[in-house]
């Protein structure tokens, strides 16, 4: 997936047939966590904030319903998905990138407790829970073009996976 | 009118003192130009102010993101765990 097109409103990104693939069922599958525990504070005084800490998953809760009907909106738009010669052409307009970002964050997050919260992503994880892994990874991975498409980057080449012309018949020293 | 009682009058002074500190802990998780993105959504904040404590989370465990209210803080919290990083408030003694 690269960034190919931006102006002050929406970017557009390139993806293959796999990327478009993966960036659809990950956004499927969001929430993969219904609820999962977040304190308001780490000191004790937590049980003198017992309304803070009521309003703080009330919000968490109303903040996961608006995104899955984002997310919703997003993948049921005809228009998301343009085919090309080369694949996909997906449009996201700059306001929808914020709160993207926030879904594959927590669909990140989440698969990242579901591998027992690794220190770091050893290939390990991948033979214990592959798909958690993956997610894990591909979540990450998409951040990571987004983030850079908000910085008016193009996207590092270790991101960007489809296939390189072949270069092995260049001229001969 | 009426005077505020002391319990009327402390839960005011509560909610105006601004003796609470939003820290935000770090984990192995989060994308470092993540956690910057956010703290500048979050903050309004420059990139290379959000870059130095993004910075401090990674190195030092944790920064300490402002000082304010409990009801500011309360939101601040609120608006950092939406995006998932793990902020908490905590009483500034």
């Amino acid at each position: 997936m690269r960034l190919i097109e931006q102006d002050d409103n929406q970017f557009t990104f390139e993806l293959s047939d796999q990327q478009k693939l993966l960036f659809e069922r990950i956004l499927k599958d969001y929430p993969i966590a219904q609820n999962s525990h977040h304190s308001i504070s780490k000191s004790s005084e937590t049980v003198e904030l017992p309304d803070q800490q009521q309003l703080l998953e009330e919000a968490l809760a109303e903040n996961r319903a608006e995104m899955k009907r984002k997310v919703g909106n997003f993948l049921r738009d005809p228009r998301r998905f343009e085919e090309t010669e080369q694949g996909w052409r997906v449009s996201i307009l700059a306001r929808q990138v914020d709160w993207l970002l926030q879904v594959l964050n927590e669909i990140r997050i989440s698969s990242w407790h579901r591998l027992n919260c690794p220190e770091h992503e050893d290939l390990e994880l991948l033979r214990e829970d592959p798909e958690s892994f993956l997610r894990m990874k591909l979540c990450g991975q998409f951040q990571t073009v987004l983030l850079w498409a908000l910085d008016g980057n193009v996207v590092p080449d270790e991101f960007d996976h489809r296939e390189e012309p072949d270069e092995t018949e260049g001229p001969v020293e | 009118m009426p005077e505020p009682t002391m319990e009327e009058q402390t839960a005011t002074d509560n909610l105006l003192d601004p003796g609470y500190l939003v820290i935000c802990w770090d984990d192995p998780v989060n994308l470092m130009d993540y956690v910057t993105h956010v703290f500048q959504v979050v903050f309004g904040w420059s990139k290379a102010k959000a870059e130095e404590h993004m910075w401090q989370v990674h190195n030092h465990g944790k920064s300490v993101l402002t000082r304010d209210s409990m009801e500011r803080a309360e939101h601040y919290v609120h608006e950092l765990q939406k995006f998932s990083l793990h902020a908490t408030m905590e009483r500034d003694r």
